[in-house]
């Protein structure tokens, strides 16, 4: 059965990870990124234990606080420690004369296809933080609901290069692309 | 509406604002029936007929209950002065946008003119146009009045589509073949592939072509259909709970001797009232799902007609008639939901763009319904009506990995159930140990035995399969669907894997579709198993990124 079953997978396709990476600077984005995150998700129970124990009130509730502030901040921290360099690994894109191909997330990963006849939109987004890194986002829409495909941490210049290919070539493409 | 008064609805560039002053479009011509329209003066009539129902009768009532009373002063003349005004006020504003309210159709849009304070004009593409509804309501149909929607269905917004509430029935069938007709000025189809042109080609021109229609003893499944049961139960819920606040009210000072009486007798015969009572609750609960399925139904038609649109026409009070460009249509579901699915029911659905899905008062029939539920075999040639080769074949299961999968989370649910029905039992004191033993052993088999066989359903749900022209796939265990799509129609894939799924070589396969629903899954189908489906589903798409050893 087990043996059966090796033998099939070595025939079946596996997807091959698209060509490029992102910029190694998007590790460094995504480190503070995430501190940010998190100092913002344990600062209201961390501000509320600090005001209370200044305060010498319900002792028990200041422990209670303290206590999830710790368990948000340490796990915003593994994450911290984790994530960006997991994440620069899987992040990945490639387009074809045909196709954009996308790989991104890391504990939960997606890999996702759109030829560029289906193309509808192309833009380039650039938060504060992304600019500080001179990084920016590719965001391509197709007709379907089902959401963009993204590539996060791109050099902003190749971003724009990337947008401006991808909008030339999908305007040649007649048709409202659906 | 959506928007503040006051701004143009501007949306996705499918409608343009333009500014008010602006007149005709240039270039726009003027041929015949391009003329501006108002909305059918009856509608000013309709609105007065509801304000009146609504205000003006409660209203006289209240003031005579008032006058019985002799508290007319000030009372009656309060509430009488309020039911003037507010029909004043409804029936001033109806004048005003019956009088502001200008429409039109010309070769290449259809443009509205509307408002009251604000004005705005809404001009929508013709050849943006996929969906026109025609919809009587109650109050409209005696006036022979109908509320037509245009939409063009972009990303599904709710603010994307023209309303003219109310013209005449007559006008709203001319809108529907005008609209819907392709202009033959306008960019041949755009985004139409040569297959659909072909497809459309052979259908020009002869009459409707009936490709299902209502069988009475369809009414049958009304009963357990979703949205009827719901409201089935709704209403009798609700009922139950005014009548307990009345009795509550009253029972807690006077009556409490009845109440007692009564508690006594129920107790001394529950063999007989407890059924009785369930008996009652099921009876009341199913004749107002069926009423309302009735409602919804009656007179059912879905056509083919002429000029390639899918119409369906339904309603015993409220008519409605949907009509769904068959050029957009990029596949067909078949919906079998518990419990009809055990007596051999299913319904049908269209996959097509802009049916406004996301909408939020959807109602209780969702637009793309294509019919009731009726015997699966029914509904299997009715989507092969709909959508020529529609066939749903025997699938191909999905690995046994999906199956530990679905029993692994069947037994963390039968454990989570289990400790939140016994912790209770064994940390109250004052339960016996025998007791909590028994309740919590008991919770564990009733969890266990309806999450397993749960779990086995939902992975014999699974399924996928590929012919000529369509990809199948299947999935659900409550609300399964499958959902048959032109494979032309898939516009790109996505797959997701989970730590888990990674390491069980599982996937999950999505399809992407310019359709409302944006994207159809295949759960846990095996990873190279899902990626060879989708390589062969769409030739030449997923190749130059596989990996064949």
């Amino acid at each position: 059965m087990e043996t059966r079953e090796a033998a099939r997978r070595a025939t079946e396709p596996r997807l091959r990870p698209p060509r490029h990476r992102v910029q190694r600077r998007a590790i460094a984005h995504w480190t503070v990124r995430t501190l940010f995150a998190t100092a913002a998700a344990a600062a209201p129970t961390g501000i509320a234990a600090v005001a209370l124990a200044l305060f010498e009130v319900v002792p028990w509730l200041v422990l209670a606080l303290a206590a999830a502030t710790a368990t948000v901040a340490a796990i915003g921290l593994a994450v911290t420690a984790v994530m960006p360099a997991w994440r620069y690994r899987v992040h990945r894109w490639e387009v074809t004369d045909e196709a954009v191909y996308t790989a991104s997330g890391w504990l939960w990963q997606e890999w996702r296809i759109a030829p560029l006849s289906r193309i509808q939109t192309v833009d380039t987004d650039r938060g504060p933080l992304q600019r500080a890194f001179g990084l920016a986002t590719l965001t391509v829409t197709t007709a379907s609901a089902a959401g963009p495909l993204k590539v996060d941490g791109l050099d902003a210049e190749l971003a724009a290069d990337l947008a401006a290919r991808l909008s030339e070539a999908t305007q040649a493409i007649p048709g409202d692309a659906t | 509406m959506k928007g503040v008064i006051g701004m143009d609805d501007t949306v996705n560039g499918a409608l343009h604002a333009v500014p008010t002053g602006a007149g005709a479009h240039p270039g726009a011509g003027a041929p015949a029936g391009s003329e501006w329209r108002r909305l059918s003066p009856l509608t000013v009539r309709v609105s007065l007929l509801a304000v009146a129902l609504f205000f003006v009768l409660p209203g006289l009532a209240g003031a005579g209950v008032t006058a019985f009373f002799g508290v007319f002063w000030p009372w009656g003349a309060l509430i009488l002065s309020a039911a003037a005004l507010l029909t004043l006020s409804i029936g001033g504003g109806e004048v005003f946008r019956y009088r502001l309210t200008r429409y039109r159709v010309t070769e290449e849009r259809m443009e509205m003119r509307s408002g009251v304070i604000a004005r705005t004009h809404r001009s929508l593409p013709r050849d943006r146009i996929r969906t026109v509804d025609v919809a009587a309501s109650l109050w409209a149909r005696p006036f022979g009045l109908c509320r037509v929607t245009v939409g063009s269905g972009q990303s599904g917004d709710p603010g994307d589509e023209l309303k003219l509430d109310l013209v005449t029935a007559e006008e709203g069938r001319r809108l529907r073949r005008e609209l819907l007709r392709r202009s033959p000025g306008a960019p041949a189809a755009a985004g139409a592939r040569p297959g659909d042109a072909a497809d459309d080609a052979g259908q020009a021109g002869g009459e409707p072509v009936v490709l299902a229609a209502l069988a009475p003893r369809w009414f049958r499944y009304g009963a357990l259909s979703w949205g009827p049961m719901a409201l089935g139960y709704g209403a009798l819920a609700a009922l139950v709970g005014i009548a307990a606040q009345i009795i509550g009210d009253f029972a807690s000072s006077l009556f409490v001797p009845i109440g007692m009486g009564l508690y006594d007798f129920v107790m001394s015969a529950a063999l007989v009232t407890v059924p009785s009572v369930l008996l009652g609750v099921v009876a009341f609960g199913t004749s107002v799902a069926l009423a309302v399925h009735i409602e919804a139904w009656w007179g059912y038609r879905l056509t083919r007609e002429p000029d390639g649109t899918l119409l369906v026409k339904r309603g015993l009070l409220n008519l409605s008639s949907v009509s769904i460009e068959e050029r957009r249509l990029r596949g067909v579901e078949l919906c079998e939901y518990l419990p009809l699915r055990w007596f051999g029911a299913a319904s049908v659905a269209a996959i097509a763009s802009g049916l406004g899905e996301n909408e939020q008062n959807k109602g209780l029939v969702a637009k793309r319904t294509l019919s009731p539920d009726m015997p699966r075999a029914e509904a299997v040639r009715t989507a092969g009506d709909v959508l020529p080769g529609a066939g749903f074949p025997e699938l191909a299961r999905h690995p046994r990995a999906a199956l530990r999968r679905r029993l692994f989370r069947a037994a963390a649910a039968t454990v989570l159930l289990t400790a939140a029905v016994g912790a209770p039992l064994w940390l109250v004191p004052a339960v016996p140990a025998d007791v909590a033993a028994g309740g919590t052993a008991a919770a564990a088999a009733v969890s266990a035995l309806l999450s397993a066989p749960y779990a086995v359903g939902a992975y014999r749900g699974l399924g996928h399969g590929l012919d000529r022209r369509l990809l199948y796939l299947r999935g659900g265990m409550a609300a399964r669907s499958t959902v048959a799509l032109k494979r032309e129609a898939v516009i790109g894939w996505t797959v997701t894997r989970s730590p888990l799924q990674r390491r069980a070589g599982l996937s999950t396969l999505g399809a992407t579709v310019a359709a409302d629903s944006g994207v159809h899954k295949a759960r846990d189908i095996g990873h190279g198993q899902g990626l060879a489906l989708a390589d062969e589903a769409v030739p030449g798409l997923l190749a130059p990124f596989l990996i064949r050893d």
